[in-house]
């Protein structure tokens, strides 16, 4: 039985395409095995045969008629070598994978300019309407008093972002006990681990301290070390409830109401600090048991950005139309060119 | 194997800068062998007269990328590009062809003229070239391919690789399975093989 092989070296055999050794090893084979012999005849016949086959003649005459050009009529010139049809497919790719991350980039709630991930979490945490039911609730249960008092302990969450505590119902409002440096030894111990945003809000006591600071409040100093420190900001009753009233808004209003409180009662050299704070720190205040939430520096995104953000959302929509466009145009090339081809 | 044109070169030369009467001289010289190449490989009559005649619309437009040498190699590599373009398009799109519906033979017209053999002959030739054409049809695509061109139009090794892209081992193997191949088919037809071919 013949192999592949053997066919093979047949083949080449009568085409005279073996080498010499290989020549003289198969006509050795010839002498010992016919049907080696054998089918080296067959197939010597059967090339011999297909050699004889005629020529046919086609069933119509083939040559071009006169008006024939050598370049076709393009309707329209574009180029349709294959680096085109490449560089096309490269920037399609390119363009479109850009677009993709900024479309995702776009939609993230995480693509603040500023602030992180922690930033934002702190941001759809934070809930103004939260804080003014908080605040009229307690306004109904508090009886009415000419003090506001704004808890200083602040109990850091697990992500020290957001800090609130209750603090009792005091009216000593017009006395505020809290020195700046009752303020450095708060619960947290030290105020260097507070977040930023907390040490913000307690500068912003320690800036409206002094305003309302009698001798008493120097006198429980010591004792304010070890107990948590209660900071004062003094309002007036009508400020207050005009600091409520317009709680119904938001919280920046309420803060808003006791910084402007704490500037008109403190020293002209302390204003600058208050105002300082005020923008960074946000104090959703209550009527008496207040709490306080101290809110991080609030990423700087108004009304006017979100109006800015439209047309940066048509970027990425943009590059993704225009990589599909050359998908296609590398697409319409290839066609092109393999059929000129 | 199809003998030079005298003039070739110059034909060429005047077809390259656009003269289709020379062009065509080029065309009438090769379109039998053209035509029996595309019909060799595709099967069919019509497809085949397509094929080469696109093949030659195809080389007169690429006439710029023939570098010398044997313009019959060159041109028999552009016919065998379209016809495996038309095979590949007839897997795509398998359709029946014209000639094998009823009534379809008489669309061809009168064959071309050509040495007329006795009737006899003609019957015997007529069985066997059929009894060999359908055995090389019984071959797969790239195996007829080159069995057509070395055995039938008598190429080399090396001008076969070079027509369809193939390396020299490859067209050795597929030469030596396609002779094995229609070797087998023609041993089932003895009866029509003449008494020096028989297998």
């Amino acid at each position: 039985m013949l192999t592949d092989r053997d066919y093979e070296l047949l083949s080449a055999y009568i085409d005279d395409a073996l080498l010499p050794t290989e020549r003289t090893e198969l006509e050795t084979r010839f002498k010992a095995e016919i049907e080696l012999r054998e089918e080296l005849d067959a197939i010597r016949s059967t090339v011999s045969l297909l050699n004889e086959l005629p020529v046919i003649k086609p069933p119509r005459n083939l040559t071009l008629p006169v008006g024939f050009t050598r370049r076709p009529t393009r309707w329209l010139f574009f180029p349709t070598s294959t680096a085109f049809s490449g560089l096309s497919v490269a920037a399609a790719i390119l363009l479109i994978v850009v677009s993709s991350m900024l479309f995702t980039r776009t939609n993230s709630p995480l693509s603040l300019p500023s602030g992180g991930a922690a930033m934002s979490e702190q941001q759809l945490a934070f809930s103004p309407t939260e804080a003014i039911i908080e605040s009229q609730k307690a306004s109904d249960e508090a009886p009415s008093s000419n003090t506001a008092t704004i808890p200083p302990p602040v109990t850091n969450e697990s992500d020290g972002l957001l800090a609130e505590t209750s603090l009792p119902s005091t009216d000593a409002f017009a006395a505020p006990n809290l020195a700046p440096s009752v303020v450095q030894e708060s619960p947290a111990q030290d105020a260097n681990i507070l977040p930023a945003p907390t040490q913000t809000a307690l500068q912003f006591y320690a800036a409206s301290a002094p305003t309302n600071a009698s001798s008493s409040a120097s006198a429980n100093l010591e004792n304010n070390v070890a107990t948590t420190p209660i900071p004062e900001v003094g309002l007036s009753a009508s400020e207050l409830a005009q600091a409520e009233q317009s709680g119904g808004e938001s919280a920046d209003t309420v803060n808003d109401a006791i910084s402007q409180a704490a500037n008109n009662n403190a020293p002209s050299d302390n204003t600058n600090m208050a105002r300082a704070a005020s923008p960074t720190a946000v104090l959703t205040a209550t009527a008496l048991p207040t709490r306080v939430v101290v809110q991080p520096p609030q990423p700087e995104i108004d009304t006017r950005d979100r109006v800015q953000e439209a047309p940066s959302n048509l970027l990425p929509i943009i590059l993704m139309a225009s990589g599909l466009v050359l998908f296609l145009i590398a697409i319409g090339t290839t066609i092109v060119r393999r059929r000129n081809s | 194997m199809a003998s030079e044109l005298e003039n070739e070169s110059a034909l060429i030369t005047a077809a390259m800068q656009g003269n289709i009467t020379a062009f065509n001289t080029i065309v009438i010289h090769y379109q039998d062998r053209v035509f029996s190449l595309a019909y060799r490989i595709l099967g069919e009559r019509q497809s085949a007269a397509d094929a080469a005649q696109d093949a030659f619309i195809t080389a007169y437009r690429r006439l710029e990328t023939y570098r010398g040498g044997s313009f019959r190699a060159w041109l028999f590599r552009v016919t065998t590009n379209t016809c495996y373009d038309e095979l590949r398009r007839s897997k795509r799109r398998p359709a029946e062809a014209l000639e094998e519906l009823p009534g379809a033979e008489l669309d061809d017209g009168p064959p071309l003229a050509s040495d007329a053999p006795s009737p006899e002959e003609t019957v015997q030739d007529s069985e066997l070239t059929r009894a060999i054409e359908d055995c090389i049809q019984g071959l797969q695509p790239d195996q007829r391919t080159i069995l057509v061109l070395s055995d039938v139009e008598g190429f080399s090794y090396q001008d076969i690789a070079d027509m369809t892209g193939v390396n020299l081992g490859t067209v050795k193997s597929r030469l030596s399975r396609a002779r094995a191949g229609v070797r087998n088919c023609l041993s089932v037809v003895k009866e029509l093989l003449p008494s020096v071919y028989r297998l």
